[in-house]
């Protein structure tokens, strides 16, 4: 298969939208439920997770026999433990995808094709992404160099036109609420930052790995930036009242309106998610094929792209019934597994593999 | 190994090709333009105690071929571009639905632009209805709410003599200096942030005193008759024009354009100021003592339009006192305001709560459950100042040129 080679550049800007793709939508309602006045500040705070991150995954991925991280873990727990260690991250992988594509159908459904039955809509986009997939990343990261900047300022436009109708005075008083409320924000957001986690699978595939910290860092300031200014613009026009909205930047949009004509641009919203979605829900369908292809040595891993196509699929339907099952699962223990799964785990990898090595390093001395 | 691998080719193309015939069916969601009726405005009224009656003035769209077809001659009867239909039901989503089921046409609400509630119903409380409106995927959170005195079907399919219908008026009207728009964003907004659930729309005539017969609006009668006052999301009372104007003063809602009138004792002289901008700042304070306070400070600037006093625009002296003189005028229509809205209605109709909750937020935290008592409490501290920085065309008053030439 055509996997192809990417630039560090090429992967910074796949990053960069699979992080914001729902972030910005979905975003500025939870942060403003759980820190009220203060929310534009979690995506500042959030993004320590970002940094944490990728610092992260750039010590795995140096650890990593080839920098297949699926590799480090069978050096590391034994082929048994190791690869079922993968297969449940890729459980995981698979489960956070399908939250992801459900929640990108229940929008378009909610708010434009009320009739469309929800399968059509997810499964016409899994269609396109196994496409991308079978193209492998190069195909993807060229496909974002296109669309990634469009998307970008689409959003901005959407920000900029509502300008004049923000009050800034919106966010004070500062600290109302107290410390505890924002870090409750904060560690949501942080749930969005960690899925940068995924880029383990993607680094062995770029060329200049050695630059890729630089980007990574200026990715992760990148996203802050643009959810700021997507939490400060909806915030600064509906107040308290975003926590009411499922989708706040859509309402928002809604409420863009120039000389009486220049109105109903709440499709260019709707654009910018289907756009978004399709690279998030492309990262993450390669990201498994790959994981899966590695933990059983596929050598063929195309095949995998149409039987991992179907898996998510069904994994969409089955994981919730409606709307609410999906909405209890984010704002309760939703954040907590993703960080758990995307941080935690990666990290007591590289605590153990750096460990191990020490003290096989260590033993190594003692025999010489 | 390459054949085999171009015959697989093929069967996918094929396959493909087949999955696509199914699309051919088009799409779930499809709306033709001449399937929607469309929705210009809506009036809530309530009927009996728990009957809520939706009406919607729904346009036309043959209306306007046929009248480019009889060359205007259509006009004249009258007959507007058009219709109202309304329904009754237990609450406003089954209103619309007894309502859908009088129409050929899906109801179309992307394009709704006005709300009019009836005075029973902003009495009763429009919470219910609000949560219809907001949830229901259509809507525009743009829309702009009214409460009318009466029915709010009243209201609704008025012809107007200079808009093709009564809701482009309405809508055209708020925008000019004489009222204010306040749209769902708004008061959703108020909803939220206020403890009370506070806000003000404005508040129109009885649909019977605007129109005579055949509905056609009735020239001499202004569409708006003040601001009404909610609490707790229902109508508590309202204030008139009067009271209204220093309501917009207060709320930083005065527009250019308006006009200052000042009658000048003693022989009932004219001062008429045009303004051409105007800023209102609170500046909320809590003395040590726990005292409320909160002070208005008005800056505003317009221009000379009528001056039949003897006091001389271009005397640096006079100028000041002229200057005095409309401010006075200003401060005393707030004066009036506060005291109806701290003595009579008793609520926080200003948002002075949300001045004090971004300077105080402790001592806010401790009388937020009860504001509108504390708010009846608060003190009101002046500073209005309207310049006058141009006299129009004339320099002088007319009375002032004959005196000179003497």
């Amino acid at each position: 298969m055509v996997q192809g080679r990417i630039s560090a550049f090429q992967l910074a800007i796949l990053m960069f939208q699979i992080i914001l793709s729902s972030s910005v939508l979905l975003m500025p309602s939870i942060s403003t439920t759980l820190s009220g006045k203060d929310m534009w500040m979690t995506p500042i705070l959030g993004s320590v997770t970002g940094y944490l991150t990728i610092w992260l995954v750039l010590k795995l991925h140096h650890l990593s026999p080839n920098g297949s991280f699926i590799k480090l873990l069978v050096g590391t727990f034994g082929k048994w433990i190791g690869l079922s260690m993968s297969v449940a991250f890729i459980i995981f992988q698979i489960h956070i995808l399908a939250i992801t594509t459900r929640d990108y159908g229940e929008f378009i459904v909610t708010n434009f094709y009320l009739k469309t039955p929800i399968q059509v809509i997810i499964g016409a986009m899994l269609l396109l992404c196994a496409w991308v997939v079978k193209g492998g990343i190069e195909v993807m990261a060229r496909t974002g160099q296109i669309f990634i900047p469009i998307i970008t300022f689409c959003t901005l436009i959407i920000c900029i036109l509502l300008f004049p109708e923000l009050n800034p005075s919106e966010i004070l008083p500062m600290f109302e609420r107290g410390v505890q409320p924002i870090m409750k924000g904060t560690i949501v957001v942080g749930g969005w930052f960690c899925q940068v986690t995924l880029i383990l699978f993607i680094l062995p595939l770029v060329k200049d790995v050695k630059v890729f910290r630089k980007w990574g860092y200026l990715t992760v300031t990148a996203i802050t930036v643009m959810m700021l200014i997507a939490n400060l613009t909806v915030f600064m026009l509906m107040g308290e009242s975003t926590a009411f909205f499922n989708y706040p930047l859509f309402t928002a949009s809604r409420y863009i309106a120039y000389a009486e004509f220049f109105e109903h641009v709440e499709a260019v919203v709707m654009m910018v998610w289907v756009l978004g979605e399709f690279f998030k829900i492309s990262f993450y369908y390669f990201v498994i094929q790959k994981g899966i292809a590695e933990t059983f040595t596929v050598t063929k891993p195309a095949i995998l792209v149409v039987p991992v196509g179907l898996l998510l699929f069904t994994s969409t339907f089955w994981l919730a019934r409606d709307f609410r099952m999906i909405g209890e699962f984010i704002s309760n223990a939703g954040t907590l597994y993703i960080i758990t799964g995307n941080v935690i785990f990666p990290f007591l990898v590289y605590c153990i593999a750096r460990i191990k090595r020490k003290i096989g390093s260590g033993q190594a001395q003692n025999k010489a | 190994m390459n054949r085999s691998r171009s015959i697989r080719s093929r069967l996918i193309l094929c396959g493909l090709s087949v999955i696509s015939v199914l699309q051919l069916t088009g799409c779930w969601d499809r709306v033709e333009v001449n399937d929607i009726a469309i929705i210009v405005g809506a009036g809530i009224d309530q009927v009996s105690a728990n009957q809520v009656k939706l009406s919607a003035e729904i346009y036309i769209p043959e209306e306007s071929n046929a009248e480019t077809q009889s060359g205007g001659s259509k006009s004249a009867s009258g007959n507007g571009k058009t219709f109202v239909s309304s329904a009754s039901g237990s609450s406003m989503s089954e209103a619309m639905y007894k309502l859908q089921e009088r129409l050929s046409r899906k109801l179309y609400w992307g394009h709704n632009d006005i709300f009019v509630f009836g005075q029973k119903r902003a009495a009763q409380g429009i919470d219910d209805d609000l949560d219809f409106i907001m949830r229901y995927v259509r809507m525009r959170e743009r829309a702009n709410v009214y409460v009318a005195e009466g029915r709010a079907v009243d209201i609704l399919g008025i012809n107007p003599r200079l808009e093709p219908n009564s809701m482009e008026a309405l809508s055209e009207l708020s925008k000019t200096e004489i009222s204010t728009t306040v749209d769902l964003k708004q008061v959703i907004e108020r909803i939220v942030e206020t403890p009370e659930e506070t806000f003000c729309v404005p508040y129109l005539n009885p649909g019977s005193l605007l129109t005579g017969e055949s509905h056609i609006r009735k020239p001499n009668v202004s569409y708006f008759q003040g601001m009404s006052i909610f609490n707790k999301t229902k109508m508590v009372g309202w204030m008139n024009n009067d009271l209204t104007w220093g309501y917009f003063w207060i709320t930083n809602r005065i527009k250019a354009n308006t006009i200052i009138a000042v009658g000048h004792h003693p022989h009932n002289e004219t001062v008429a100021v045009q303004l051409t901008n105007s800023k209102t700042k609170l500046v909320p304070h809590i003395t040590p003592g726990g005292k409320w306070i909160m002070k208005i400070i008005v800056r505003s600037q317009g221009n000379m339009m009528q001056n039949t006093t003897e006091i001389d625009f271009m005397n640096p002296k006079e100028h000041a006192e002229l200057v005095e003189l409309v401010s006075e005028e200003v401060q005393i229509s707030i004066k009036n305001t506060m005291r109806e809205l701290q003595k009579k209605i008793k609520v926080d109709a200003v948002d002075f709560g949300n001045s004090f909750r971004k300077k105080y937020p402790k001592q806010w935290n401790n009388v937020k459950t009860n504001w509108n008592e504390t708010f009846q409490q608060v003190q009101l501290e002046f500073d209005v100042q309207v310049s006058i920085p141009r006299p129009g065309v004339l320099n002088q008053t007319i009375r002032q040129m004959k005196g000179g030439n003497h």
